[in-house]
């Protein structure tokens, strides 16, 4: 067998900590490598490079390319919306998009005059994306009905949420939040004057945890806003408020049963 | 339930970003625009991949293959400062023992560096691709990723070089 270079002898050992089966061609290799002070170094270079690459990996993306990143896939989807068959929608939910495609009419024919024909919106596509949009998502929900929150949440999120019904204790609205990049919900509430948020984000294999007091806040000694995790069986959940950690602990409790 | 492109994104962006950061020299606002780009452009075929794909490869691929899309083919001669160097040559190795080197040297040189050469040392010497996954992915044959890899040579002299004399400009550290 004809000796090996060092390009051959790199080749076939690359990557280096992958395991392979000690055949010919790499105990070759290796002896080659073993006996030339440019491969030793090679290798040697390699790992000082991914020891410095992955110490800059350290450093997390932004939060503002996150939200750039996710506003976007959210476009993406609603325009894929558009090449999907239709879905059900609530007679109050087409009025109000019917509404909205009539408001963006009237404001896109004046823009349209005002910029001349070019500029016309003669694109249905712009109009049907818009309604789509509208009419099967909605991010918000302003209402004290638990039944009407849950229905939208259960719309949203395609999985039944229920928000917590206890004495005292009143719903508000409710949101569609998204936590790295999990879509899920926040239903806000009032006791005696002060919100609380409740957070739920399915997740796929969750298990079950108790309630516990947050380091997040707790950290921040008394008088901040206090926060309480916990997980029921495939479901993040957190609730925050600026409400004694006693009082919220015990919501939790019960919102876990 | 199959994983969201959002929720595959939330789980590899800080390495998308270290690698288009990597790939654009250290330059934060190209390296957030070419993460953007590298996912939206994703949406459509990601809904197409099946199950127990090599997921993390395939946007490993886009992030390249939108990288050298978008990349001034002129800036293929800009290598001052960083050059390749004979494959086989004694190089100048690593200090011995533990020392810290300069990330912000570490993008600075890689900036000096033609994009193709970014791109194929990324893939290989930081994302562990095979030789001939990484030559497919750029477009050149196992020999012709090979001279792309001379300036990694070039890339480690940098580096080192400025780690040892950290009077350097801020000019050498990025063109």
């Amino acid at each position: 067998m004809e000796r090996m270079n060092c390009s051959q002898a790199r080749h076939t050992l690359w990557p280096p900590e992958r395991p392979r089966l000690a055949e010919a061609e790499v105990l070759e290799a290796r002896r080659h490598v073993q006996g030339c002070e440019a491969c030793e170094s090679y290798f040697e270079q390699d790992r000082v490079l991914l020891d410095a690459y992955d110490r800059t990996s350290q450093e997390r993306a932004p939060q503002m390319l996150r939200e750039r990143v996710f506003d976007a896939l959210a476009r993406e989807r609603s325009r894929g919306l558009a090449l999907e068959p239709p879905r059900r929608v609530s007679r109050r939910w087409a009025v109000a998009a019917a509404a909205a495609v009539v408001g963006l009419f009237a404001g896109g024919l004046a823009v349209s005059l005002l910029n001349g024909p070019d500029r016309g919106l003669n694109d249905g596509g712009l109009f049907a994306e818009d309604y789509l949009r509208r009419a099967v998502s909605q991010e918000r929900l302003v209402s004290s009905d638990p039944d009407e929150i849950g229905r939208f949440l259960t719309r949203e999120l395609g999985r039944p949420i229920r928000p917590l019904q206890i004495d005292g204790l009143r719903c508000t609205s409710a949101e569609i939040c998204l936590i790295e990049g999990r879509r899920g919900a926040m239903i806000k509430y009032v006791q005696d004057g002060r919100e609380i948020s409740h957070y739920l984000i399915p997740q796929e294999g969750t298990p079950e945890r108790d309630p516990e007091l947050s380091s997040t806040f707790s950290r921040r000694g008394e008088g901040g806003p206090a926060l309480i995790t916990w997980a029921t069986p495939e479901i993040e959940q957190a609730l925050v408020g600026e409400v004694p950690v006693a009082r919220l602990m015990e919501l939790a409790r019960n919102a876990s049963l | 339930m199959r994983e969201t492109l959002e929720e595959f994104s939330g789980r590899h962006i800080d390495g998308l970003y270290h690698g288009a950061l990597f790939l654009n020299g250290g330059e934060e606002s190209p390296a957030e625009d070419l993460v953007l780009w590298t996912l939206t452009g994703a949406f459509q075929e990601f809904r197409q991949l099946e199950e127990g794909s090599a997921t993390e490869r395939w946007i490993e691929q886009k992030l390249v293959e939108v990288f050298l899309a978008r990349t001034v083919s002129s800036d293929d001669e800009s290598t001052d400062g960083v050059g390749p160097s004979a494959e086989g040559a004694a190089s100048q190795g690593p200090p011995s023992g533990s020392m810290e080197i300069d990330q912000e040297a570490l993008f600075g040189a890689a900036a000096k560096m033609p994009p193709l050469a970014r791109a194929a040392i990324w893939l290989v010497v930081f994302r562990r691709w095979s030789y001939g996954e990484a030559s497919s992915v750029l477009g050149t044959d196992v020999e012709g990723l090979k001279d792309l890899l001379r300036y990694r040579q070039g890339l480690v002299t940098a580096v080192v070089r400025r780690t040892l004399d950290p009077s350097g400009t801020d000019d050498e550290r990025r063109h």
